[in-house]
C-alpha cells in the first residue's frame, strides 16, 4: 500500500534508539565568516566630544559582540582610520582578538585612500577564505564621517573611488554602508556611492547607539539565508530586530 | 518484493528555538513498496521571509502528491514536480494574499525508482546516492551552476568498493554561490535556470538542507564531497535487520549536531532493505 507522510509536526526525539547506533561521526566545520571593515574617520574636525563618542561606541560594538557566542563566532572586523593617511590599525580578526583601540583625532579626511584599502583588505580576506575552504556572507563596507574627503579633489581621482566602489556594490563583492554625521558632506558621499548603496544620517552624539545597532545587524546575519535580500539593505529603516533610532532622512 | 527503507527528520536550529521561530525546513515522503519506489522532497524556507515555513511544506507536499499520482517515472517527471510545487506556492500566496515571495523556499526531489536514482534541486542542501554502482565513470555531477544542468552520474565511490563496505557519491552538490546565505528559491523568476538534476544507480538515497550540507559533506580546494566517515558508519544502518525508521530523528536530536552547525536541518532517507 502506498504511503505517504510529511513533516507538518516536529516528531520528538526518538530517545530509546540505541544511541551507540546513532554515533554517526560528523565534520567539524568552521563556521561562515561575515567581515565586517570599519572606516574610522579621525580627522581633526572629531576632535573632542566627537572623537570621545566614537571610542565608546566602538567598545560597545566589541562588547555586544563579544557577549553573544555565535556572533562571536562568525564576526571578522577589520578596523581602518582615516586622516592624513588611510591605515588599518587592526586586521581581520574575530572579536576576542579584537583589542580596545586609542582613537586619536587630527589631520585631513583621506577618505578615498580608505575606501581603497577597505576594498583591498575585503578582496585579501575573501582570498583567504576560499584557500581555507571556509563558508562566508557578503562583507560590509562602513564608512562613519563628520566630513568630506580632502584627498578626492582632483576630478580623475574621485571617479576613480566612485567607480571601484560602485562597480564593487554592483559585482556584489561587498555592500557599502555609510553614515555621516550632521556636518557630514552627504551630497558628495552620495555622489560617491551612486546608486550602489545608502547613505543615512546618524547623530554623532549617538554613536554608541549605532554600533550596537550594526553589531545586531551583522550577527542577525548567521539567521538570514536571504537570497538577493539582507538586514542591510535599507538601514534607515527600524526594524523590531535592528532598530536605529539614531538614524534620520538625508 | 523489495522492503524499501525511509526514515525522515527535521530540527530547528537553536536560534530559531531562543527566537520562538519554527522550524522552516519541511520534507514529504512517499513510500509505494508494491511498486518498489519511493520519493521524497526536502525544502528550505528561507529565513529572512515570515511565511517561508508553510511555503518550504506546501512545496514539498505538493512535489511529492505530484509523484505519487504518476503511474511511472522518467526523466521528465521531477521537472514536472517542480513546476506543481511551484504553482502550488503560487495558490498558496494568492489563498493568503501575500507576495510569492513571502513563500520563498528551496527544493530538492528525488526518487528510488529500482535502483534507479533520480534527483533535481533549485536552492542549497545536497543530494548523495548510496552505494552507487561501480563503473569507469568519472563525471562529477552538480558542480555547475546558473544553468538547468542534467548529469548521468556519479558512479565514483568515495571508498574502495567491496561488497561489505558502504560508500556514498555526491548526486548533486551545493550550488557554487560565493555567499552563503545567498540562494535562488523556487519563488524566483528564474527557478527554471537554476534547476539542476541528476541520475545514479544505487542502493539509495539522502536528501539534506544546508543546515547539514557542512555536516555530513567535506569541502576542499576542489569542491564537496561526502564526509566519508559519516556514510561509511550510517549506510550499513539501512540494511541492518535492527533497521528503526526514527534513525534520522535520533541523529537530528544529537545534542552535537545541534551544536556543530546553528541552523534548522532536514534529512531524508530512502534505500532498499534486504529482500
Amino acid at each position: 500500500m502506498a504511503a505517504s507522510r510529511s513533516a507538518i509536526d516536529l516528531s520528538p526525539p526518538a530517545t530509546d534508539l540505541d544511541a551507540g547506533a546513532l554515533s554517526f561521526p560528523i565534520a567539524n566545520p568552521d563556521k561562515p565568516q561575515a567581515a565586517c571593515v570599519l572606516l574610522l574617520d579621525t580627522s581633526r574636525s572629531m576632535r573632542g566630544a566627537s572623537i570621545k563618542a566614537l571610542q565608546e561606541g566602538l567598545e560597545s560594538y566589541r562588547t555586544f559582540l563579544a557577549n553573544d557566542e555565535e556572533a562571536s563566532l562568525i564576526v571578522e572586523t577589520c578596523v581602518i582610520t582615516f586622516s592624513d593617511e588611510a591605515k588599518v590599525v587592526h586586521p581581520f580578526s574575530s572579536i576576542e582578538s579584537l583589542p580596545q583601540i586609542e582613537l586619536e583625532a587630527g589631520g585631513w579626511t583621506a577618505m578615498g585612500a580608505a575606501i581603497e584599502l577597505g576594498i583591498q583588505q575585503i578582496e585579501e580576506r575573501k582570498a583567504f577564505y576560499k584557500e581555507e575552504g571556509v563558508d562566508y556572507y557578503r562583507p560590509f563596507l562602513v564608512l562613519l564621517t563628520d566630513g568630506a574627503p580632502t584627498d578626492l579633489k582632483q576630478p580623475a581621482r574621485f571617479e576613480e573611488i566612485a567607480s571601484k566602489l560602485q562597480q564593487g556594490a554592483r559585482d556584489r563583492k561587498f555592500i557599502p554602508l555609510f553614515f555621516g554625521t550632521g556636518k557630514a558632506d552627504f551630497p558628495k558621499l552620495k555622489q560617491l556611492l551612486g546608486d550602489a548603496g545608502t547613505v543615512t544620517g546618524i547623530d554623532g552624539a549617538r554613536f554608541e547607539e549605532f554600533f550596537q545597532w550594526l553589531s545586531k545587524s551583522v550577527s542577525g546575519l548567521k539567521d538570514s539565508k536571504p537570497g538577493d535580500k539582507v538586514a542591510f539593505t535599507d538601514p534607515t529603516a527600524p526594524t523590531t530586530e535592528t532598530p536605529n533610532p539614531f538614524a534620520f532622512e538625508v | 518484493m523489495n522492503r524499501l527503507r525511509v526514515s525522515g527528520g527535521r530540527r530547528p536550529g537553536r536560534r530559531h528555538v531562543q527566537s520562538g521561530l519554527p522550524c522552516q525546513d519541511a520534507y514529504a515522503i512517499l513510500d509505494q513498496p508494491e511498486l518498489g519506489r519511493a520519493a521524497a522532497a526536502v525544502a528550505d524556507g528561507l529565513g529572512s521571509e515570515p511565511l517561508s515555513g508553510t511555503g518550504s511544506q506546501v512545496a514539498a507536499d505538493a512535489a511529492v502528491a505530484w509523484l505519487a499520482q504518476q503511474e511511472t517515472w522518467d526523466d521528465a517527471s521531477l521537472p514536472r514536480a517542480f513546476e506543481m510545487a511551484r504553482e502550488a506556492l503560487v495558490a498558496k500566496a494568492g489563498e493568503l494574499g501575500v507576495p510569492l515571495n513571502a513563500l520563498a523556499t528551496t527544493l530538492q526531489v528525488a526518487t528510488l525508482d529500482g535502483r534507479r536514482v533520480r534527483a533535481a534541486m533549485v536552492g542549497d542542501g545536497a543530494i548523495v546516492l548510496a552505494n552507487p554502482t561501480a563503473s569507469e565513470d568519472e563525471a562529477i555531477a552538480g558542480t555547475s551552476s546558473a544553468a538547468a544542468t542534467t548529469t548521468t552520474v556519479p558512479s565514483v565511490p568515495v571508498t574502495v568498493l567491496q561488497d561489505d563496505v558502504a560508500h556514498a557519491s555526491l548526486l548533486l552538490a551545493p550550488p557554487q554561490a560565493e555567499y552563503t546565505n545567498e540562494v535562488v528559491p523556487l519563488t524566483a523568476m528564474a527557478w527554471r535556470r537554476h534547476l539542476r538534476e541528476a541520475t545514479g544507480e544505487g542502493d539509495g538515497v539522502l536528501l539534506f538542507s544546508d543546515g547539514l550540507t557542512r555536516l555530513l559533506l567535506a569541502k576542499g580546494k576542489e569542491g564537496w564531497s561526502p564526509f566519508h566517515p559519516f556514510f561509511e558508519a550510517f549506510l550499513p544502518h539501512l540494511r541492518a535487520a535492527s533497521f528503526d525508521e526514527r534513525l534520522v530523528e535520533g541523529f537530528l536530536a544529537r545534542p552535537d549536531v545541534d551544536r556543530s552547525w546553528d541552523d534548522d536541518k532536514c534529512l531524508v532517507v530512502l534505500a532498499h532493505g534486504p529482500r
